[in-house]
């Protein structure tokens, strides 16, 4: 956070708006490379700059010193316009042209398939940068193909963690859609959550590289959980949190079950295996990252590295 | 904090060169002697302890505060910001940091205030000048120029192992907190590593308390110099602090300090 930002960074275009606030792709003029400038709006008070604002900014310090190579690289912090009560804040991230999403797009239009190799290349890396989140205690809450990042040589690249964040409570105020397919099923029920949440987005991301279109798309939290019900069968009744549950067991009742697998022909029964465990209704019984790095899928011949 | 220290912006980031520290000092260093700003810099870590004191904060946040301090003025010269506005912003910041909660502005300056009239009266004739809004915007120049690195580690947690693992020595534990303290008051946090700061500090306080613990040091997986050269800042400390009278010299010193352009307003 050594300047202002606008002495170093000439905005370009728009890349994101909505959900996490506004990003802008930015071209650095020191040395003529793009970055992706992440907008933060701070509320200042008597307290200063908020604790919880501090410990994120040290937190994402931190982190960005183990250099992951499946974690998006934060490359400066710095400072807009600052006023009596409010305070502008740049997170400067690197720039990657493509984002999950439009891969998966590009390969849907293209009528091709995604080579098995590069979807198992794909989903190792996803889980390896999730892996040393929740290593580093931090639960990403909303990982999607919007904010994974795919390089030119097809990395992958997690983005929109931490501070990030801080910010989405605010947008459940807005009327910004957030999209919830690959929400889990604890988090549609409005339970208490940790780490397991990212591993069923993960599992939803997973399916959706081999059929190329998402795996749920309900419309509303109770559509999610009966489009998820509606292919992986309604978990048994003492499944089911027992306390602060705002939908009954009862009001769902799955008519026209889907076979997953027709869903998606042409997996291999690992890949399959893996899915289905990471897509267990029970957090406490689903995957965990470092286990699924260890599943037989990812021993497979050719192993890629 | 939690976390490894080795991947630490600390590590990575903050362990600095002594040769970096001098060029970086060349501007103050042509105004003052390498004593003289040593002497500054003792003044200001008694002003932040003074403060952490005062508001009841524990060691480690002071420490913290210190570090920030040092870390400013390894970077940018005296004249910058009056350290007299940077150490209570110091201490307001490493307290949200380290979690120990929000000081109150009101309160900060009114401790601020209450500090220099009845503890430094001999160094400052007028009250603290400052307030809220000076603080506000030297903690943000502050978090700029700490390049938003707010996590350190300090000796304490290591020393408290180290001493455990030699049988738990009161007094030998109690001498070598002390010095870590006083350790505050060199650049040692600025050019070593914790752990080896408070192996440093345990090896001083076996000297003075005439304990033989060499087998022990021996055993110990580390660069005995650097332990000797962190030894060396101590000392250096200590023969400072022997032969000089704070009291009468510090006026001097802080009207001879290079000083920001335009004095603060009222």
């Amino acid at each position: 956070m050594s300047k202002e930002a606008s002495t170093t960074y000439e905005d370009l275009n728009i890349i994101g708006t909505g959900a996490y606030g506004t990003v802008y792709r930015a071209r650095n003029r020191t040395n003529n490379t793009y970055v992706a400038l992440k907008k933060i709006r701070v509320s200042l008070t008597e307290d200063g700059i908020p604790m919880n604002t501090l410990r994120e900014i040290g937190l994402l310090k931190q982190l960005d010193s183990h250099e992951h190579p499946n974690i998006v690289r934060l490359l400066d912090i710095c400072h807009g316009q600052r006023s009596e009560n409010e305070l502008v804040m740049f997170l400067v991230f690197e720039h990657v042209d493509q984002d999950l999403a439009s891969f998966i797009e590009k390969w849907a239009n293209s009528k091709a398939k995604l080579s098995n190799d590069k979807i198992r290349n794909i989903s190792r890396e996803i889980l390896s940068g999730v892996d040393f989140l929740h290593s580093q205690r931090i639960v990403h809450r909303d990982l999607k193909p919007q904010n994974i990042l795919v390089t030119q040589n097809c990395h992958i690249k997690l983005a929109d963690f931490g501070l990030a964040k801080t910010y989405d409570f605010e947008m459940r105020l807005t009327t910004v859609v957030v999209t919830l397919w690959y929400r889990s099923p604890e988090v549609l029920l409005g339970q208490s959550y940790a780490t397991p949440v990212d591993i069923w987005s993960v599992g939803c991301i997973m399916a959706e590289l081999f059929m190329l279109k998402p795996l749920f798309c309900g419309t509303s939290e109770g559509d999610q959980l009966s489009k998820i019900f509606q292919i992986l069968g309604k978990p048994h009744e003492n499944e089911w949190p027992a306390t602060n549950v705002f939908i009954n067991y009862n009001s769902f009742e799955v008519k026209n079950k889907i076979e997953i697998r027709t869903l998606i022909p042409n997996i291999c029964d690992n890949a399959f295996d893996l899915i289905m465990r990471m897509l267990t209704f029970n957090p406490y019984k689903r995957m965990c990252a470092l286990e699924a790095l260890n599943h037989e899928y990812f021993m497979e011949e050719p192993l890629e590295l | 904090m939690a976390g490894n220290f080795w991947q630490s912006s600390h590590h990575q980031q903050w362990l600095l060169d002594k040769q970096d520290l001098i060029r970086e000092r060349q501007h103050d260093l042509s105004i003052l002697t390498e004593d003289e700003y040593q002497k500054i810099f003792i003044f200001f870590a008694s002003v932040i302890q003074t403060l952490g004191e005062q508001l009841k904060l524990r060691q480690q946040v002071i420490a913290t505060a210190t570090v920030y301090f040092k870390r400013f003025y390894a970077r940018n010269s005296l004249k910058c910001i009056d350290p007299l506005l940077l150490a209570p912003t110091c201490i307001f910041l490493a307290s949200k940091v380290e979690e120990f909660g929000v000081i109150s502005n009101s309160r900060l300056l009114t401790t601020c205030q209450q500090v220099i009239k009845n503890k430094f009266s001999y160094a400052y004739t007028q009250e603290f000048p400052y307030r809220t809004n000076h603080i506000l915007e030297c903690e943000f120049y502050l978090l700029e120029n700490l390049d938003c690195c707010l996590i350190v580690y300090q000796p304490y947690r290591p020393l408290l192992q180290l001493v455990q693992d030699l049988g738990n020595e009161d007094q030998l534990f109690t001498l070598a907190w002390r010095i870590v303290n006083d350790s505050l008051r060199t650049d040692v946090c600025l050019l070593y590593p914790p752990y080896q700061i408070a192996i440093g500090c345990i090896q001083f306080a076996c000297v003075i308390l005439q304990k033989d613990h060499k087998v022990w040091f021996a055993e110990l997986n580390v660069d005995i110099e650097k332990i000797q050269e962190i030894c060396r800042y101590i000392i250096n400390l200590y023969e400072l602090w022997k032969q000089y009278d704070e009291k009468k010299e510090i006026q001097g010193l802080l009207a001879k300090m290079p000083k920001p352009k335009p004095a603060p307003q009222r």
